[in-house]
């Protein structure tokens, strides 16, 4: 018959450190004091021994799978969220300030409009330029439509440009 | 276990719940090999080490290898041009098997010619070695002026006066459309309102629902109580390109910021991984704004309300139905995509109103889709194919 114990909650580091151990197929290290001994239960050599190239590969792919997962843990948890929410804050704010003060200062003493304006000037043409494609577009629509029905011949199209993909760049 | 204030011993099991007795040396070589043998381990060195140095006298090819790149690899005419938009079509050297033509349709987020990015891994290639007449809209790079551009005028505008010119062009009634990531929810959307256009709407990493199953990052970053999407979009006007950019790199910090360069320093001596790693690099690192009035559309009606499947997301003041969808459907999915999981495609499924509805799905992620050797192999042949059974024959 086996008892279970009960678990004792580790902290972050250890159960990270676990977590890759476990990753990499190996069991937990030994440490200084514990007894050094084979599953087999033959001596274990000192602690000169060196991993091969292939075990620090296969240890090095366990820890980033562990750092990754730790990394979306973390990423998706209430503290960061927080952090994630109060530094856009912070980075909107400054922006308004910086605005407003270019605005009021810069505005004033140039006496000219700022890019915000220019950029709500070119904004509206741009909505109105869409508008005008729209209706035009449904116009041609309407009246192909009627020609077709009328029996006018379809003018010929024009002739489209033709490009390559781009060069690569001079080394 | 003994413990004492000074001189602290620890026992096994002390020693094993504290991570700073931790010792990478004290491994147990049972562990690792069956036989410690010092030889080996010393010649395994050795030859690590003359790797590490055939791959430092690589670096005149990785310097060659970053300037070859290309953006895109197959010739296209522009066939129309509205703004920084434009309509893109095209050159194969295959025979026209099929009348009816493809129209791919991008993100807003990224360029388009991820799906052509090299000979041996374009999507672009694939439909035209299979005989279709194929156009890309490129979106191209939103002017400061495009910042209210909203979501109606991109599909209801510019992708049906592309799609008008797309039939006027090759004189045919329909078309194939195939939208990608968030062109594929634009082209659901479009095909919804002008269902007779659209003769097959293929859905590639299309997410079309965002409900309290999915569980991608993006999802938990773009929660209303955590992002206020109103307060940065009238403050930015654009969404500028590194905020995008960064977020989307953020979703898998290891992956983009640590094992990206371990691989690449592994295989720095391989020229097709280096063709391969800059063209992805290239594509990667260029990322463009995208107008604040679509980015808030989308993640307050998409993201955070979850209303296209639920048919009240608001586009030109008038919801889309994706229940006027009668036309044959194709969703393709990847199964790590961690931008759009597969689980924000398929609902989409339930939405339609259409009898001929095919799941394809790959193994890989978002971007392997487009660029994956598996997904070249084994996916875009069948999607071709699929495309191809519902399409005119060429007279």
């Amino acid at each position: 018959m086996t008892t279970q114990q009960p678990q004792q909650p580790v902290d972050p580091v250890t159960a990270f450190w676990r977590d890759v151990m476990a990753r990499s197929g190996m069991p937990m290290p030994s440490f200084p004091g514990a007894p050094a001994a084979a599953p087999n239960g033959a001596a274990a050599p000192g602690y000169g021994w060196m991993p091969t190239p292939e075990v620090m590969k296969r240890m090095q792919s366990a820890w980033f799978d562990a750092m990754a997962e730790y990394a979306d843990q973390y990423m998706r948890s209430p503290q960061f969220l927080e952090s994630m929410k109060r530094s856009m804050e912070q980075a909107v704010g400054l922006r308004q300030q910086m605005e407003e003060f270019l605005k009021s200062s810069m505005g004033a003493s140039l006496k000219t409009a700022g890019p915000g304006a220019t950029t709500e000037i070119l904004s509206a043409i741009a909505r109105i330029e869409s508008g005008m494609r729209t209706e035009m577009a449904s116009l041609a629509e309407r009246l192909s439509r009627l020609e077709r029905a009328a029996g006018v011949p379809e003018e010929p199209k024009a002739p489209s440009a033709t490009r390559k993909p781009a060069k690569p760049a001079a080394k | 276990m003994s413990t004492t204030q000074h001189g602290h011993t620890a026992g096994a099991g002390e020693a094993q719940a504290n991570p700073f007795f931790f010792n990478p040396f004290a491994f147990h070589p049972a562990a690792f090999a069956p036989v410690f043998d010092p030889a080996s381990v010393v010649s395994a060195w050795m030859q690590e080490a003359q790797a590490g140095m055939r791959r430092a006298m690589a670096t005149p090819k990785v310097v060659e290898a970053a300037a070859k790149v290309t953006k895109g690899c197959t010739p296209y005419d522009v066939v129309m041009t509205e703004g920084p938009v434009r309509l893109l079509r095209y050159k194969g050297k295959a025979d026209k098997k099929h009348a009816t033509p493809v129209l791919f349709v991008f993100a807003l987020v990224n360029r388009p010619y991820v799906l052509d990015i090299l000979p041996h891994k374009s999507v672009i290639r694939q439909y035209l070695n299979h005989g279709f007449d194929v156009f890309m809209i490129d979106w191209g790079i939103p002017e400061p002026q495009d910042k209210s551009k909203t979501l109606a005028d991109y599909v209801e505008g510019n992708m049906h006066a592309m799609v008008r010119r797309v039939l006027q062009e090759t004189g045919q009634p329909s078309l194939n459309l195939v939208g990608y990531c968030m062109g594929g929810t634009m082209s659901a959307m479009y095909t919804s309102r002008h269902q007779d256009l659209v003769r097959t709407l293929t859905l590639m990493a299309a997410p079309l629902s965002w409900g309290p199953a999915c569980k991608s990052l993006l999802m938990t970053w773009t929660d209303s109580s955590a992002f206020n999407v109103d307060a940065l979009v009238d403050q930015v006007g654009m969404i500028p390109p590194q905020f995008l950019g960064s977020s989307f790199a953020m979703m898998k910090p290891v992956a983009n910021f640590f094992q990206k360069w371990v691989g690449f320093a592994e295989k720095m001596e391989d020229e097709k991984f280096l063709e391969e790693f800059f063209a992805m690099e290239t594509w990667s690192n260029d990322n463009i704004p995208i107008s604040g009035e679509v980015y808030r559309d989308f993640v307050k009606f998409g993201f955070q309300q979850d209303r296209l499947v639920k048919g009240t997301f608001p586009l030109g003041g008038r919801p889309v139905n994706l229940g006027n969808i009668t036309c044959p459907v194709l969703t393709i999915t990847a199964d790590k995509d961690h931008l759009v999981l597969p689980e924000q495609s398929f609902p989409v499924e339930e939405a339609v109103s259409s009898t001929d509805i095919t799941r394809m799905a790959v193994a890989g992620g978002h971007i392997g889709l487009a660029v994956g050797s598996r997904a070249h192999k084994e996916l875009w042949p069948h999607a071709c194919a699929w495309a191809a059974q519902r399409s005119d024959a060429a007279r």
